[in-house]
């Protein structure tokens, strides 16, 4: 993959997105091209984890030939790749059950295009190089997200819908008024740029608040501690596709940019992580913890799913936290990134997974409530394998993926003496497989109950879903029993990511780094009237993002 | 200047900070538009005071050294942009509850929901 | 719907004007203020001004495909702007530009500076008024 076709990961979801407006009233049509679209999406997300993982290289493409700092960079890096790749199968999935399952008044004409716009943001996020573009894409994203949210929206549903909307959209506010400050502050919004900065500790001390204001706006996508609380009240009224999708992609790009930008960007400056790293350490436990326990407490599969997010979301904080955190040697920093990043890799799967299974498991039972549902492994034998071995994996059981991702975390954690938060790891670790018990004993080992249960002729529909899922399984496998090879390109993408340098270079150019001095008192006096044409074309293509 | 556009960002957080505790979902949403404005205040801030100096235009024989930052106005038009969408998407989504379930008071909505 | 005799012949006069003028500012836009996203928002303000003193149906008369496809076609051009320079192995959105030589009269000619950049600004002209239209259309249908 030549650099510049990294753009494809973003043109070819958008072009999937005009089609299918345009096939609007054809919904095989729109069924058809848009598997096609996602194939090629996920081929080209492959052919680009094959150029860059093995050597670590850093394809860069400037958006209108412009100069780095100045124009729009787009940059696909090792850790990038890994994203595209999950991102691009997770998609494949949940469309293969959407496309067949999903009820055929829900997907109104215009399901198709959100869909694929949705993904457009998912992976413009991935591979962006430019602070402001990642919120341009990340309002394609959430617009694209309320959208599907309203589709055929219940009265109950749309109460959620506007905490969710209306969260986000404060989320949002706030995101761009730090970037404006971060703006004045630095003189640029080019990550490299910015990154170039912390690495030769030029960051004014002013700037500080402003990060780790950031980090309110990123721990709110993420649904960290004390900003979940939209989370399990929104996410378990949606259709189980959906849900799956957003439990598979939204809160892991929110996971994503923190590594970029708390580990990449600014991980190398002292100033920041003596403030940031405490926090995420502290954060992390307690998000695993209290996530664990509201899952334990929960009585429908879809509630207890949603609720387990959250506390997956802890383990990939601990990464984090543990990768800036002072006082840790360089290879177990690296260690920590590269679970975190294969910790997100599984979860992305083995989450979007169970959240299929959970719709196959309403298709088959008529309810979700644990109380008024079993004996589906009689009627549903392979759908009942297909989640024993997602909810081991998510539980963390060797050999399966889950168990990789948290031994990795742990043995950072245990290395850099990080006792506390291993403790709780572990112990959040038990009650997931608790919880995941749960569902098991009451949905398909108990005795037969439920609405369908006196009609046995009845069998729903369930292909797409089921291959959907079985993908997704095979994936989540090829994790545990190879985790090797994963691992080996996670901890390729930890070390770009712990020494930056490479990445750099590859956005700005080995000589042409410009010049310019940061002023605190006038943030605009200098740095931008030598440049003056450069910053045109910003005006012109953010305009493309509307 | 600069402590003009301060004091106006303050008023407009503050005003929406109001209207988003308010009881009526109309109100809620005016002090989320509000706040979108405020924001994009704050960003037309980082630019300088435009005192004596040009609009970021280029034409033969202006000294570049005039002109004002001309990104913040790009970061902002995007805003804008992007604010207008979502804040037709949210006055539809008022214009449904409305339809459904005759009234915008949250504690009229909640009782609804509650039966 | 307005009855007004007054709104009715004013938007007679004003609707071809706007619609003339963001033609005027769509062309202006590339090195001067202007340009198609403000240009979409004057031609929308005309589309409305015209369903506010005629009637929906006298806009959908006016405009005999539905403002959706608008967005598409408009999504379409902008795209395919960026992938004219992709596919000859630049950047994706790598302008192109050069002059035309326009005669006026016989001796003076004027040379209008064209440049890919316009493509991509039509695209933006059709998502915008295509948008804006759609939005006040539907959201005024709810009301009534």
């Amino acid at each position: 993959m030549t650099q510049h076709q990294i753009v494809l990961f973003v043109v070819l979801p958008m072009a999937a997105g005009i089609v299918t407006t345009f096939l609007h009233r054809y919904r095989q049509a729109q069924r058809w091209v848009g598997a096609g679209f996602l194939i090629a999406n996920m081929v080209f997300a492959f052919k680009a984890l094959a150029t860059v993982a093995p050597t670590g290289a850093v394809l860069v493409s400037q958006m209108g030939n412009w100069l780095a700092p100045f124009g729009i960079t787009i940059a696909v890096d090792t850790l990038s790749a890994l994203m595209l790749t999950m991102a691009s199968i997770v998609c494949f999935c949940v469309f293969l059950y959407c496309a067949f399952q999903f009820d055929r008044d829900q997907q109104g004409g215009f399901f198709h295009p959100m869909f694929h716009l949705l993904i457009m943001g998912v992976q413009w996020s991935f591979i962006t190089g430019d602070f402001f573009n990642l919120f341009v894409a990340f309002e394609i994203m959430l617009m694209a997200s309320y959208a599907i949210f309203c589709v055929g929206t219940s009265k109950k549903q749309m109460k959620q819908a506007y905490k969710y909307v209306l969260l986000n959209l404060l989320g949002s506010t706030m995101f761009v008024t730090c970037l404006g400050l971060i703006y004045g502050q630095l003189g640029t919004l080019n990550m490299a740029d910015i990154t170039r900065l912390a690495m030769d500790d030029k960051l004014p001390t002013s700037s500080l608040p402003v990060i780790a204001m950031m980090l309110l706006v990123f721990g709110g996508k993420t649904a960290i501690f004390p900003l979940w609380y939209w989370l399990p009240d929104t996410y378990h009224t949606l259709p189980s596709a959906i849900g799956g999708l957003f439990a598979g992609l939204l809160t892991k790009v929110g996971a994503y940019v923190m590594i970029r930008v708390f580990v990449m960007m600014f991980g190398t400056s002292t100033q920041v992580t003596d403030i940031i790293a405490p926090i995420l350490l502290l954060t992390a436990g307690i998000t695993m913890f209290l996530g664990v326990l509201g899952a334990v407490s929960m009585h429908t599969v879809r509630r207890i799913l949603s609720i387990h997010i959250i506390s997956q979301v802890g383990y990939m904080l601990m990464g984090m936290g543990l990768a800036i955190a002072s006082g840790v040697a360089p290879d177990i920093k690296e260690m920590a990134v590269a679970g975190a990043i294969f910790f997100i890799m599984h979860n992305m799967v083995v989450k979007c997974c169970l959240f299929l299974c959970g719709g196959l498991m309403v298709e088959h039972a008529g309810d979700d409530d644990l109380e008024k549902i079993g004996g589906l492994l009689k009627r549903a034998p392979w759908l009942a394998t297909l989640f024993m071995i997602a909810a081991l994996s998510l539980a963390g059981l060797p050999p399966l993926s889950g168990f990789f991702g948290k031994w990795v975390l742990l043995s950072a954690g245990f290395q850099s003496e990080h006792y506390v938060v291993v403790f709780f790891a572990v112990l959040t670790s038990l009650f997931t497989l608790l919880s995941m018990l749960k569902i098991w004993s009451y949905g398909f080992w108990s005795p037969a109950q439920g609405k369908h249960v006196d009609q046995p002729k009845k069998r729903p529909m369930t292909i797409g879903g089921m291959w959907g899922i079985a993908l997704l399984v095979i994936v989540a496998l090829s994790m545990g029993l190879g985790a090797q090879k994963y691992y080996s390109m996670c901890a390729m993408a930890a070390k770009s990511l712990i020494d930056p340098t490479n990445y750099v270079k590859a956005v700005l150019g080995e000589q042409n780094t410009p010049e310019y001095k940061v002023v605190i008192n006038e943030p605009t006096s200098q740095a931008q009237p030598m440049h003056h044409e450069s910053h045109e074309p910003a005006a012109n293509h953010d305009s493309h993002g509307h | 200047m600069n402590l003009l556009i301060a004091i106006m960002v303050g008023v407009l957080f503050g005003s929406s900070a109001f209207l988003m505790l308010d009881r009526e979902l109309k109100g809620v949403c005016m002090g989320v538009f509000l706040l979108g404005h405020g924001a994009n205040l704050a960003i037309l801030s980082v630019s300088g005071s435009p005192a004596g100096k040009m609009p970021p235009v280029l034409s033969h024989g202006v000294d570049i050294h005039t002109l004002v930052d001309p990104l913040p106005q790009a970061l902002i038009l995007t805003a804008i942009v992007i604010g207008f969408a979502v804040q037709a998407f949210l006055l539809t989504m008022i214009v449904i509850t409305w339809r459904r379930n005759q009234t915008l008071s949250l504690h009229m909505l909640a009782e609804e929901e509650a039966h | 719907m307005c009855t007004s005799v007054i709104l009715k012949v004013g938007a007679r006069l004003i609707v071809p004007l706007s619609l003339v003028f963001a033609m005027y500012i769509y062309f202006k836009g590339h090195q001067t203020p202007g340009g198609g996203f403000v240009a979409g928002l004057v031609a929308s303000v005309a589309l409305i001004v015209h369903r506010m003193s005629f009637g929906s149906e006298s806009l959908r008369r006016m405009l005999p495909i539905s403002e959706r496809y608008f967005i598409a076609v408009g999504l379409t051009l902008a795209l395919g702007t960026g992938l004219g320079a992709f596919l000859q192995g630049l950047p994706f959105f790598t302008s192109a530009h050069g002059y035309l030589h326009l005669p006026t009269t016989i001796e003076h000619s004027y040379d209008f500076e064209w440049a890919s950049v316009m493509a991509f600004d039509l695209g933006v002209f059709l998502v915008v008024t295509g948008v804006v239209v759609g939005m006040i259309d539907v959201l005024s249908k709810e009301i009534q």
